[in-house]
């Protein structure tokens, strides 16, 4: 299933994919998959994006 | 005779290029990086390149316990495995993102594909023109090894391309 919330809360804060991987060290194409819902992250690179996004895990991961 | 050459010649190409790979890997400053998604990526390529190894041995063993005289020997089988794993597991880890470390593009590795794969198919044809026989006296020789390692690299350079301009269009 898409993550949209990722994907609003990305475009909230003007980043794109690749400025995003890069501040939370992981490949364009891994936030990418996370969008689209092609890969379950692990906690810790949730928790790295929501730190990143300004978000909780909740706000960004729980539907 | 000549064949002896071959393989030696084969060997030689194969301990220079380990050496090479081991002194890149020990002088590098920085680790591989790669995230936790292409690890998984790979690790599957790993264990799809190994099963698809462990599937065309079993594959030949019946082969050749059914021909009395297969046209593919032994020797040249075992080669033929390993580069089938090799390129089950490139193509795969390829077109999941994961063979290329964070922050490096696919450019390098095209160039290098397409260059060791022209060079083998050159030398491959090379030994064509030369007279060297493909199969003798009902099975294979080594000159195949060339047309293994060309086809190997070409696909391996085709799914990069391919990869490389679909998400070319993804971005746009």
């Amino acid at each position: 299933m898409k993550n949209l919330k990722l994907k609003s809360a990305r475009a909230a804060m003007d980043l794109s994919q690749q400025e995003l991987a890069d501040r939370i060290g992981v490949s364009r194409q891994t936030i990418s998959a996370i969008e689209k819902g092609d890969y379950n992250p692990t906690i810790n690179l949730c928790i790295a994006i929501c730190k990143c996004l300004d978000k909780s895990l909740d706000e960004l991961f729980w539907e | 005779m000549e064949n002896m050459y071959y393989a030696a010649g084969v060997v030689a190409g194969i301990f220079v290029a380990g050496i090479a790979v081991l002194v890149k890997k020990f002088s590098a400053k920085e680790k591989q990086q790669f995230d936790e998604r292409q690890i998984i990526a790979r690790l599957r390529g790993y264990k799809l390149g190994f099963f698809t190894m462990m599937i065309f041995n079993a594959a030949y063993a019946i082969y050749a316990m059914m021909i009395e005289k297969p046209i593919l020997n032994t020797d040249i089988s075992m080669i033929l495995s390993i580069v089938l794993g090799g390129l089950v597991f490139s193509v795969y880890v390829i077109w999941k993102d994961a063979y290329a470390e964070l922050h490096k593009g696919r450019k390098n590795f095209l160039l290098l594909f397409g260059a060791v794969g022209l060079l083998n198919l050159l030398s491959g044809i090379r030994n064509l023109e030369d007279n060297a026989a493909i199969v003798e006296s009902g099975s294979s020789q080594l000159y195949l090894l060339n047309f293994f390692a060309s086809i190997l690299c070409g696909i391996s350079f085709l799914a990069l391309a391919i990869k490389g301009l679909s998400e070319r269009k993804e971005e746009e």
